[in-house]
């Protein structure tokens, strides 16, 4: 019997030691892959950091209305915030290689499930960052316009524009992340179709003398909107 | 593309353009053959019409039988699709390409002077148009001849507030009407303008008169100004903010374009005048002052972080204040105004927002120093109207230093 015991504890322990044996070397290429990583990610950053600077990427991206970067993160110049993102973007990598190395199951099922979804994600900042763009882009140019047409409500359409927008966009990014499935897009219908009927209401109901009479005027006093003057 | 006759040599050419199908043209060839009659010799002198689809000898025969000695001649030109899609705030597509085709058939012809008028213009063409634009080429070896037309102080007011004074400081070339749709030129002016290669430039269409004129400047040619009597009063074809976007972004790139030679400039060489002293006629139109005030009023209500990104901190300071101004008080001071245009340049330049939008946002301080011109010229007499207009193209002067400082320092005018 204490032959037995000792021939399992000796099997326990050779198994044990055969595991780690085997365990070992996934680690040691995690720490190397995660040292790799860290190199990288500094490389990538200082390099990245440094083209951005030499094309003179703060100003462009200002210039450009880019500036949500900047008011992200109002301390950190749009150049420093990518550089930083690339720098966790490797770092992220780095570590999910190394997991796969460690040849466990379950962090290589959440190294892969992660790779998978990474594709989602990126198009879902894509669709962010540009409707972000798209929405200012609108606002501005709905204000712009608004004003020159004397509308005393210019401001409240671009805001109006710019939400919107920002709505439609939130609800593509969701979705793209499959986020909410169909709740999301019931709610989002629900939201549109709310904020149209509210607005059809307002104006149909609320304020139907003052369309009427806005229209009148109008109609009555030509010269005061439509411009006849020669400025050219 | 339409056949195209082949124009015979002629002393002078006189080309006409205009819009198509509207009777313009024909009105136009008539008081042109009428001119040419009266102040030229016919048998050497040719019409010459732009049309995107001519018909050979369709002209011939038009008009009256003393006046239709003068041979017209149809050259055709290509209306790019491109060009329909935005309609030129003079409201002709295609110009660019009917103004090159008028242009060569006058170099091709051996002209020794080209006049080209814009028939569509509502005062349309006149003999005196004929006598103006060619006798100083003729007579008195200039190169090129625009015109000016006696207008209503408000009337003009882009080309008497931006286009006039900023030409005049910038380019040296004090001319009152730097984007004209008439011209005269001599042989040099016709080789030196058909050699450029910007004729197909995308847009070209509605910044070419502009161009026209800034090149003959640049280019150091003998330049006269003629005045012509009072232009008949006709609203723009495109709404103010479409025009003034439109005229302002011409000339923006115009200055652009030609940095480095303006830079150099020193003070505007005049230029020589001919034709008679002329006033205009007629009832002055309607002007709302109080419309132009609360529209600049709503524009620093609703622009003013637009116009932060513009213009430097004090220049909106004092927005402000003339926002807060009662009309008595409402005063845009000349060299305010000239240091504000020449923001917007330099912000054209430096692309600080998006163009489309930098222009747009102009239109109510260009409403702003409307309503304080029109004010301050309420009861003035036409002489004192020009000397307003004098005044504020000094303030333009005057300032032009400080166009040239953020023209090359952006970043020392943001605090």
């Amino acid at each position: 019997m204490w032959n037995q015991i000792i021939g399992i504890m000796d099997r326990a322990a050779r198994q044990s030691a055969e595991r780690i044996a085997h365990f070992l070397p996934g680690v040691l290429v995690l720490i190397v892959l995660l040292a790799a990583a860290v190199l990288c990610s500094i490389i990538v950053r200082a390099a990245l950091l440094r083209v951005l600077r030499g094309l003179n990427f703060d100003r462009h991206a200002t210039h450009s209305g880019f500036s949500v970067l900047t008011e992200w993160t109002p301390a950190i110049s749009p150049s420093l915030l990518l550089a930083r993102a690339a720098q966790w973007t490797v770092l992220v990598l780095g570590l999910l290689m190394g997991l796969s190395a460690l040849d466990a199951t379950i962090p290589t099922a959440l190294a892969l499930s992660v790779f998978n979804y990474l594709p989602n994600v990126l198009g879902a900042v894509v669709i962010a960052v540009l409707g972000d763009l798209c929405a200012r882009l609108f606002a501005r140019t709905v204000l712009i316009h608004a004003v020159n047409m004397h509308i005393r409500s210019a401001r409240l359409l671009g805001t109006a524009v710019r939400w919107l927008v920002l709505i439609l966009t939130g609800a593509m990014v969701l979705d793209h992340l499959g986020i909410g499935g169909r709740i999301l897009i019931l709610a989002f219908g629900l939201l549109f179709g709310g904020i149209m009927l509210a607005a059809a209401l307002a104006v149909g109901l609320g304020s139907q003398d003052a369309v009427r009479r806005s229209w009148e005027s109008r109609a009555q006093a030509p010269a005061r909107d439509r411009d006849t003057l020669d400025h050219i | 593309m339409p056949q195209t006759d082949v124009v015979p040599p002629s002393d002078v050419v006189i080309g006409i353009s205009g819009i198509e199908g509207t009777g313009a043209l024909e009105t136009g060839i008539e008081a042109a053959r009428t001119g040419i009659a009266t102040y030229l010799d016919s048998a050497r002198t040719r019409l010459v019409v732009a049309e995107s689809e001519p018909v050979a000898g369709a002209h011939e025969h038009a008009g009256s039988a003393a006046s239709a000695r003068v041979p017209v001649t149809a050259v055709a030109y290509d209306v790019d699709s491109r060009d329909l899609l935005r309609l030129p705030y003079h409201g002709v597509p295609g110009r660019a390409h009917a103004l090159r085709a008028l242009l060569s058939a006058a170099r091709d012809s051996g002209a020794s002077a080209c006049a080209v008028i814009d028939a569509s213009l509502p005062h349309g063409v006149t003999p005196e148009h004929v006598r103006w634009l060619i006798q100083p080429i003729l007579d008195n070896q200039m190169d090129f001849v625009t015109p000016h037309y006696a207008r209503h102080r408000a009337e003009g007011a882009i080309t008497k507030s931006i286009l006039s004074p900023m030409f005049r400081t910038v380019f040296g070339c004090p001319i009152r009407q730097p984007a004209a749709r008439d011209f005269g030129c001599s042989p040099g002016a016709l080789r030196h303008l058909l050699a450029q290669r910007v004729w197909d430039e995308v847009g070209r269409d509605e910044s070419v008169d502009i161009w026209i004129t800034t090149e003959a400047a640049i280019a150091g040619l003998r330049i006269c100004e003629a005045q012509f009597g009072p232009a008949r009063h006709a609203a723009d074809a495109v709404n103010l903010s479409t025009a003034l976007a439109s005229v302002a972004g011409s000339l923006f790139a115009e200055v652009e374009r030609r940095a480095a030679h303006w830079q150099r400039l020193r003070s505007p060489v005049p230029v020589c005048q001919v034709g008679p002293y002329a006033v205009a006629e007629g009832p002055e139109p309607d002007i709302d002052v109080q419309w132009l005030i609360e529209s600049f009023q709503l524009g620093f209500a609703d622009l003013k972080e637009v116009w932060s990104e513009i213009l430097p901190p004090m220049a909106v300071l004092e927005l402000q204040t003339l926002a807060h101004a009662p009309v008595d008080r409402f005063r845009l001071d000349d060299r305010s105004w000239a240091r504000i245009v020449y923001d917007f340049a330099v912000g054209y330049h430096l692309q600080t927002i998006r163009r489309d939008h930098l222009l747009g946002s102009l239109t109510p301080l260009y409403l702003g120093w409307l309503s304080s011109f029109v004010l301050h010229t309420q009861h003035a007499s036409a002489a004192a109207v020009e000397e307003r207009l004098e005044a504020v193209a000094k303030g333009f002067e005057t300032e032009k230093p400080y166009l040239i400082s953020r023209w090359r320092w952006p970043e020392r005018f943001r605090s």
